[in-house]
């Protein structure tokens, strides 16, 4: 009887197996997110398979996260970045990526989102992230979302991150432009962006 | 007893009748981007009666159906929700506009003109009604 455990050891026994448990899981969890590139990612693309990393090279990259039945904040926002687009010179324009990440993968396809952001300028590349990568390609990023049933004719409606992603040619995560920017803001936003890593 | 019967029916008809003491202001429709049959109402709307009042309904012959919208922005993050009225109160302009309240439309029969005006008719909480022309216009 001596050899068996005390009901109390037993219980610390376990409760410290549990928390060595919870720790190794929580670690794996951090790890495989830290490990997670969305630049090697496969975006698929009006023209086919893309990534990020070729995408990037030698110039300043946004990336808006939407969907097509938003009634509000994506056309906004899509419609502020085309406008600014239309007061860039072609050197300038050639030096900006905008890449529209669809959220709505159930009801938005590629065709149906490059019909949608061609009204508002041809430079605005349309690209779906494999669903089950989508998540943690947000929240690199910065941006999360969430699919909220609604009672409405609508469904469901996706809440999500409003900001525009702003990247160096590098990679690097820049100040994102946020909602709430004015025009003018964001035009000397972007001006200075073209101008400390392309002097233009 | 005719009198009276005139009385009520007299009563009745003047409280389905249009709203004065409601003013509207600037409303318009943006024009969906192509392939879209949704759009989002924004207008100004004064009420210059005595009372708190609600738009609690909104009807169109242009669309199948029109929602009363609230959206909030918290963290950068856009929350969109359906709402069962849009509270006016008394001596209080209340604006419906872009990243906030506003009339949800849906499944639009026939595409929007840019610059064509369409009848919307609000209901209110006093069972008044307003009819009003939106103007359809473009983002910005």
């Amino acid at each position: 009887m001596k050899f068996l455990m005390s009901k109390e050891s037993l219980k610390s026994f376990l409760a410290a197996l549990t928390l060595v448990a919870v720790l190794l899981f929580s670690y794996q969890k951090i790890n495989s997110e830290s490990s997670f590139d969305p630049f090697s990612t496969e975006l698929n693309s009006q023209d086919g398979k893309v990534f990020l990393k070729d995408l990037k090279k030698d110039k300043i990259t946004l990336l808006y996260f939407g969907f097509l039945a938003c009634p509000d904040v994506c056309p906004t926002t899509l419609s502020t970045m085309s406008s600014l687009f239309k007061n860039l010179s072609k050197e300038k324009l050639d030096k900006i990526n905008f890449i529209f990440i669809g959220l709505d993968q159930e009801r938005d396809s590629l065709d149906e989102m490059k019909t949608y952001v061609s009204h508002f300028h041809p430079k605005i590349i349309p690209v779906i992230v494999p669903i089950e990568m989508l998540e943690s390609f947000a929240r690199y990023f910065g941006v999360v979302f969430s699919k909220v049933p609604l009672k409405s004719q609508m469904g469901y409606t996706i809440d999500h991150s409003t900001q525009v992603v702003v990247l160096s040619p590098d990679g690097k995560i820049l100040t994102p432009i946020l909602h709430t920017y004015s025009k003018p803001l964001i035009l000397s936003q972007v001006n200075q962006l073209l101008k400390d890593y392309f002097s233009l | 007893m005719k009198t009276t019967l005139f009385t009520i029916l007299l009563i009745m008809s003047l409280n389905t009748m249009a709203n004065s003491s409601i003013e509207i202001l600037t409303p318009i429709i943006r024009l969906p981007p192509p392939g879209q049959n949704v759009s989002a109402i924004f207008l100004k709307i004064m009420n210059k009666s005595k009372n708190d009042l609600s738009i609690i309904k909104v009807s169109g012959e242009f669309a199948k159906q029109f929602e009363l919208h609230t959206m909030e922005m918290k963290d950068n993050m856009m929350r969109m929700r359906q709402v069962d009225l849009i509270l006016l109160r008394k001596d209080t302009t209340t604006e419906l506009k872009s990243g906030g309240l506003h009339i949800m439309v849906f499944d639009i029969k026939k595409p929007l003109q840019k610059d064509k005006f369409y009848d919307l008719k609000l209901f209110f909480s006093d069972n008044s009604e307003k009819l009003i022309k939106v103007k359809a216009v473009e983002f910005n």
